[in-house]
């Protein structure tokens, strides 16, 4: 097994399997080269600096960084407490944390409306005591992001968490550290390389995010309108310029992915 | 100093249930098979496992009562441990591994690199202050774990299995080094291990453990001589006898009697070494007390001498020289008589 198991077999795959195989690969393919083709590269940078596009690329850089750095505040100790503590209820408390991965992003626009909104459970609340309005602001596109990209955060922390060999925290133990130190100068560094995955994953998403915050934040240039927003509205007035944009968020994931390959595609 | 421990816990559906004592002066080894609860009786000292009951006290400081509600956390108690694989943390260089502990007391951060340091040339490693955890040798992050553990000057050094993670080629020098390294240390030594040779080459009193329970306790000498465990007989190389006495006869518990040359009552241990039975093709006459017949089940050449392992009534060991194997014509599955004198029978109370 181990290493054996993984080389090509000898023997071919059947004929219907190689034309299904082709028609999938050819299915992934054929869009991301409509794209390339498509591309009116030489109004490209034109297009990438006119100032909605400029807007909009600060924007969603400034929300989905934000978005990550509450997911990391707040998604760190969640990892810790379901990796570490036992307590009633956790793996319901930790599918309702996952579930914004598999909801459809509109519905947990529609949720956070629900919960943030005028007449939300929180929200009414918060503009009356402390006049906070998250609807339709770029705070609320924020919220949005955060909802969706932190479980990827959790669940890759989570992970790292529980594979790590807690007799180092034991070790720290018998040298004098207390439980602050054990975390931040011991449990923390040893999950490093799941934190970044995990942030890398987290911001990706929250720089992709459409539903939720077209459905909770609207959609104002400058205000609320990323990069998505911004394909999806161009598309409809000029496509030229949602071809590029998209090549932007396209180039984007395509460095996440070299950059977390050794996670995802194995060494080679 | 001494550390005194009357150890009650239950770790992972086990019961330990053990009391020791180790004064300063002496490097004290914990033996025994493994899953005999070596490693968590280091845990319960350290303060990583709970006591259920019982008081493990340390230079007359109570670090642990259950009965009176005192249990000192493990990052208070006055102690240095040494992990099985050392447990170096990847992330940081042998430097700051070293002044973890100082650090986590407070030490200032000048200062306690400064010590670390000094502790590095201790051991002999002060060149290798930046490098990480992952580039040294076995023995070299041995010694880095013993640096980190003695930099907090602890009372109580505890090591598990120091040696467990080193070839076995340089395992003689290390540990030699190793002992060198712990005489200069004031405080209470405790050091775990399944290695018998490990074990009586290092410490001045072995306490054997088996099943959570202390089975005997002396000097490497006194427990050679008089074993109480088939477990320590077999480390030791020599036949273990468990049976009642009556005067010169002792009844054994597996069948079969012995005549000793000394009468006793009561129930008894009887050791005999293999190189005091002797082996005959015929009955032999007269001289020794002891006679009955075997099959050899095993030969076993160690060195000069072979190993004959007899079935029969005892089951006995007898090492002989091949010279006498040859004589004998001995194979395996053949039929001899087997010699043991009386007065070559250690016997002593059970």
């Amino acid at each position: 097994m181990g290493s054996s198991s993984r080389k090509p077999r000898g023997f071919s795959a059947p004929p219907l399997f190689v034309v299904l195989a082709g028609v999938g690969a050819v299915f992934f393919v054929l869009p991301l080269a409509g794209l390339l083709v498509r591309t009116p590269w030489r109004s490209a940078w034109q297009l990438l600096t006119s100032p909605e596009a400029i807007t909009a690329l600060g924007l969603s850089l400034v929300a989905s960084l934000s978005a990550t750095a509450i997911a990391v505040v707040l998604g760190v100790p969640l990892a810790w407490t379901f990796a570490r503590v036992a307590f009633p209820g956790r793996a319901l408390l930790r599918a309702l944390t996952v579930l914004p991965m598999v909801l459809p992003p509109v519905v947990g626009g529609v949720a956070l409306l629900t919960a943030f909104g005028r007449r939300g459970l929180l929200g009414g609340w918060l503009e009356q005591a402390f006049g906070i309005h998250l609807p339709f602001t770029t705070a609320g596109a924020v919220l949005a992001e955060t909802f969706v990209a932190m479980p990827f955060l959790v669940i890759t922390v989570e992970a790292g968490l529980r594979g790590m060999d807690l007799r180092f925290e034991d070790a720290a133990r018998t040298l004098g550290a207390r439980r602050w130190t054990v975390t931040w100068r011991v449990t923390l560094p040893l999950v490093r390389p799941s934190l970044i995955a995990g942030a890398v994953l987290c911001w990706a998403r929250a720089l992709g995010e459409f539903g939720a915050t077209i459905t909770f934040a609207g959609n104002f240039p400058g205000r609320t309108q990323t990069m998505p927003l911004a394909v999806y509205l161009a598309l409809q007035t000029n496509p030229d310029a949602a071809i590029v944009l998209s090549l932007v968020l396209l180039a984007v994931s395509l460095v996440v992915l070299i950059g977390l390959r050794d996670r995802w595609l194995g060494a080679s | 100093m001494t550390l005194d421990a009357q150890i009650q816990a239950r770790v992972g559906g086990f019961e330990l249930e053990l009391e020791m004592t180790v004064a300063s002066g002496e490097l004290v080894a914990l033996l025994g098979p493994n899953g005999a609860g070596k490693t968590s009786v280091l845990r319960v000292l350290a303060g990583l496992t709970p006591l259920n009951a019982g008081q493990v006290t340390l230079d007359g400081v109570v670090l642990e009562d259950p009965a009176a509600g005192v249990r000192v956390a493990a990052e208070q108690r006055p102690i240095g441990m040494v992990f099985q694989d050392y447990l170096l943390f990847p992330h940081l260089s042998v430097l700051e591994n070293v002044a973890f502990g100082l650090r986590s007391r407070r030490t200032p951060r000048a200062m306690a690199l400064e010590l670390a340091s000094q502790w590095l040339e201790r051991v002999g490693l002060g060149a290798y202050a930046h490098r990480k955890p992952s580039s040294l040798s076995g023995g070299e992050a041995q010694r880095v774990a013993l640096a980190r553990a003695l930099a907090t000057s602890p009372a109580l050094l505890l090591m598990d299995e120091p040696m467990a993670a080193l070839d076995a080629s340089t395992r003689v020098e290390l540990r030699r080094e190793l002992r060198h390294q712990l005489e200069a240390f004031e405080g209470v030594r405790l050091i775990v291990t399944h290695d018998p040779v490990e074990a009586m080459a290092m410490a001045d009193r072995l306490v054997i453990l088996e099943q959570g329970k202390v089975l005997q306790s002396g000097s490497p000498a006194e427990v050679a001589e008089r074993p109480r465990s088939r477990y320590v007989a077999d480390l030791v190389g020599v036949n273990l006898f468990r049976g009642r006495a009556h005067d010169n006869v002792i009844v054994l518990d597996g069948g079969g009697s012995l005549t000793v040359a000394e009468g006793t009552d009561g129930n008894v241990f009887a050791v005999v070494h293999p190189r005091t039975v002797a082996l005959y093709r015929s009955r032999p006459d007269g001289t020794p007390r002891n006679v009955w017949e075997g099959r050899a089940s095993n030969l076993d050449l160690q060195g000069d001498r072979v190993r004959v392992r007899l079935e029969g009534s005892p089951p006995i060991v007898a090492e002989v020289t091949p010279a006498a194997v040859r004589d004998l014509g001995l194979d395996r599955g053949d039929t001899v008589w087997i010699g043991v004198k009386a007065t070559e029978i250690n016997v002593y109370p059970s």
